[in-house]
């Protein structure tokens, strides 16, 4: 077998594309294979051995296609074969499939495993995989330092002793010690190093192995990496349905058995250090202080919202100054009614209204994008993790109740970490109480409309009313369904500085997809109410607000009484968020006529808005609560007229509580039946409307 | 073979690829890669969140981390 690639002609081929070599390629020079996992090395290792220029980098697959360099090592021409990086001798991609064959073409040559020992486990994976070729095999411990900066020492004699091969450990690339490697290359040697297979799968390979290559290719066969043989296609297939038929999956099998193998290796080679003063250790000890922590945690909840509130509103105001300049310009078009009321009264007051709150969401974003990069929502979760265990309820529920501020339907897939099903369900039927982000720009709304001073406080109130109600509920399921308590671990990240670009990047993504995703379904549904409330009925009023005017006594003991505010419920049963755009168009969109207006005195207007809201964003930032400016938009000036303080808080708790968006619900009858979403919805309407009664009773 | 099952293991609760290239320091090219093939064996399977399951959701895209598309064990 000969390889394209690093023959004579082709190591010249290497040599011209990717480096050059110290010695010119020797026909008969013995040949290095360096294998290992991507970005470990291998280039840069050859470089220090050959003194060649193969391209490397800090990055992965840098290393595309198979290169070589020669060099001559104590007097002898040596071939040092660069393979591309891979976890895995049955490749993921075109690269990696490269590695086997390789290989394969060189059967007498070296295999130099270069291992990342800050993954000893991971990589030592591949050092099992190879040493079941069946060839000489010699292990390259890279990156030492970097792991003894995580407080991970290395014994590189207990784990040549466990494994059966040379290694070497490389504490840099520099010649020395591509020297040891030279004198540990003497050494090397074939092992039997033994996996504790399953016994099926042992025997099997051990009855396939006669056909095939070696060992791995059997084990490869019958886990169907690799495509079978002529020879041992008839004996594999056999072994295959033997497998099947005794319910093992042999790819699984394979693969935790060598995992097994290899974390044993890792584990025995260890050396726990002391490990160097890690600053994180330090701020933890305050943040995550029993005490301490939770009010931290509380503290900074709060603060987000207030700098998301302080830097958003004046741009909340701005893109309500466009709506209104929009609406103008169409007054002042020659349009037919009908398109002149839809475009003022659906598209610019319902959309318009919703696009005018990405600000707040984009503001969030960013500082939750910094949050969760920077090591810190780890420690929400982590505080969060404490509190629950302390309240019975099972510490992994931290994780579906972080993701629910999000989005509650993964949150309620993420409840499959719970051991019991009993404790998937309490926490899942929990989770719809915890305020989604969907619900953030309603919030947004009544409170700059109704408690502009107080308004990051409401809104964090809101939020922490959610996680009071969630956990309370959870507890309650617990006692119904009678479930033991679970169990869970967490660990926590250094604490990093996150590049602003990554923040920025992350939060745009973010807030664009809102606007892509929500704009469709909103423009539907604020369509359709238009629509509803085009339609008259005899009486006079239109189909929409008869139906809301019908449920609004229901809601009279609320502070609801306004058919406006009720109606808006309705559609945000689909999704929370369109109750924003409902309420525009039956605050606004039906309201008076709005007066025309000239192109250039609009621009004028707009000009105006622009500077006042970059003025406002500075100002505000020291200021608490929003901004300290009440959001002066036409549908929060009449929302202030239709409703007291108390009927809006009302409104805003019944919101945060009430029946589960569409979504929400198939995710649950999905997981647990139609029986429990039905619950769910009884339940959570239930908790909203006896919550926001006490609200608007209570409120003074 | 390790990275398999350090993915299913990671993969008891629901992750976007950036989430487990953070986790297991693994590039993300070579994750989406593993995912393939595992997905291709049926050991994991696309949390269909982003186009189909949250429906309606306005906010489906958005979701904490869901900006990508999630993936979890069959």
């Amino acid at each position: 077998m000969s390889c394209p690639r690093c023959d004579a002609n082709g190591a010249s081929v290497g040599a011209t594309d990717r480096g050059t070599a110290t010695v010119a390629p020797h026909e008969n020079a013995p040949t290095w294979c360096l294998v290992g996992t991507p970005n470990v090395g291998k280039s840069s290792l050859i470089n220090a051995i050959a003194g060649s220029q193969l391209q490397v980098g800090n990055w992965s697959g840098t290393t595309v296609e198979v290169a070589s360099a020669t060099t001559r090592i104590r007097g002898t021409p040596v071939t040092l074969v660069d393979l591309p990086g891979a976890y895995a001798l049955a490749g993921t991609s075109s690269e990696e499939d490269v590695v086997l064959p390789a290989l394969m073409a060189h059967p007498e040559a070296l295999i130099v495993n270069v291992v990342d020992a800050t993954h000893l486990a991971r990589d030592l994976t591949l050092t099992l995989e190879l040493t079941e070729l069946g060839r000489p095999l010699v292990v390259a411990l890279n990156l030492v330092e970097q792991a003894a900066d995580r407080g991970v020492g290395l014994d590189p004699a207990a784990l040549e002793a466990a494994l059966g091969v040379p290694v070497v450990a490389l504490p840099d690339h520099r010649r020395h010690g591509a020297g040891k490697l030279v004198d540990g290359s003497e050494r090397a040697r074939t092992t039997a190093n033994a996996i504790d297979y399953p016994e099926a799968v042992a025997d099997a390979a051990a009855r396939l192995a006669p056909h095939v290559a070696s060992r791995w290719h059997a084990l490869a066969t019958l886990a169907a990496e690799v495509p079978d043989t002529p020879a041992g296609h008839a004996v594999a297939a056999t072994e295959r349905a033997t497998l099947d038929a005794a319910g093992v999956d042999a790819f699984l099998a394979i693969a935790e058995a060598r995992h097994r193998a290899a974390v044993v290796l890792a584990t025995g080679a260890t050396l726990e250090r002391a490990r160097r003063a890690d600053p994180s250790e330090r701020v933890d000890r305050i943040v995550l202080h029993p005490v301490v922590g939770p009010l931290a945690l509380v503290v900074g909840l709060a603060l987000t919202f207030h700098v998301t509130f302080a830097v958003s509103t004046p741009w909340i105001d701005f893109f309500g100054l466009v709506q209104e300049v929009a609406a103008g310009w169409v007054a002042a078009l020659p349009l037919p009614a009908v398109v002149a009321s839809f475009l003022s009264g659906a598209l610019i007051e319902g959309v318009g209204t919703v696009v005018s709150f990405l600000p707040v969401l984009f503001v969030l974003y960013v500082l939750l994008g910094f949050l969760e990069n920077a090591g810190i929502l780890a420690r929400v979760a982590y505080l969060a993790d404490g509190l629950m265990r302390a309240i019975g309820l099972p510490g992994r529920a931290v994780l579906p109740m972080v993701l629910s501020i999000g989005c509650t339907v993964p949150a309620i897939q993420a409840t499959r970490t719970l051991e019991e099903r009993g404790d998937r369900l309490r926490v899942a039927l929990a989770l719809p109480s915890i305020s989604c982000s969907a619900r953030l720009p309603v919030f947004v709304l009544m409170a700059a409309a109704f408690v502009p001073a107080y308004a990051a406080v409401v809104v964090t109130g809101l939020y922490l009313l959610g996680f009071v109600v969630a956990i309370a509920s959870a507890l309650i399921f617990r006692r119904v369904l009678r479930t033991p308590e679970g169990s869970g671990a967490m660990e926590l990240p250094s604490y990093r500085w996150p590049p602003a670009s990554l923040v920025l990047r992350l939060a745009w993504a973010r807030t664009r997809a809102f606007l892509q995703s929500a704009g469709g379904p909103i423009l539907l549904v604020v369509s359709a109410i238009w629509l509803l409330l085009e339609v008259t009925l005899p009486s006079g009023t239109s189909l929409f607000e008869a139906v809301a005017r019908t449920l609004a006594p229901l809601f009279a003991p609320l502070g609801l009484g306004d058919w406006r505010v009720v109606g808006a419920l309705i559609p945000a049963a689909v999704a929370k968020e369109v109750a924003i755009g409902s309420m525009a168009l039956t605050f606004v969109g039906g309201g008076e006529a709005t007066a025309p207006l000239g192109f250039l005195a609009g621009l004028g207007t707009l000009g105006v808005g622009l500077l006042e809201a970059a003025r406002d964003t500075l100002t505000s930032l020291w200021g608490f609560g929003g901004g300290g400016d009440e959001v002066d938009s036409v549908l929060t000036a009449r929302l202030s007229g239709a409703l007291t303080t108390a009927g809006a808080l009302a409104f805003m708790v019944f919101l945060l509580l009430y029946v589960p968006c569409i979504a929400t619900l198939a995710a649950l009858r999905k997981a647990f039946g139609a029986r429990w979403m039905a619950f769910s919805i009884g339940y959570q309407t239930t908790i909203a409307y006896l919550l926001a009664w006490g609200v608007y009773a209570l409120w003074p | 073979m390790a990275l398999s099952v350090e993915v299913l293991r990671a993969l008891a609760a629901p992750a976007t690829v950036d989430e487990l290239a953070r986790r297991l320091e693994v590039p993300e090219v070579h994750l989406q890669r593993e995912l393939a093939r595992l997905e291709r064996r049926g050991y994991v399977r696309r949390l269909a969140c982003a186009p189909t399951a949250c429906g309606w959701c306005a906010l489906k895209a958005t979701c904490d981390a869901t900006a990508t598309e999630r993936w979890l064990r069959a």
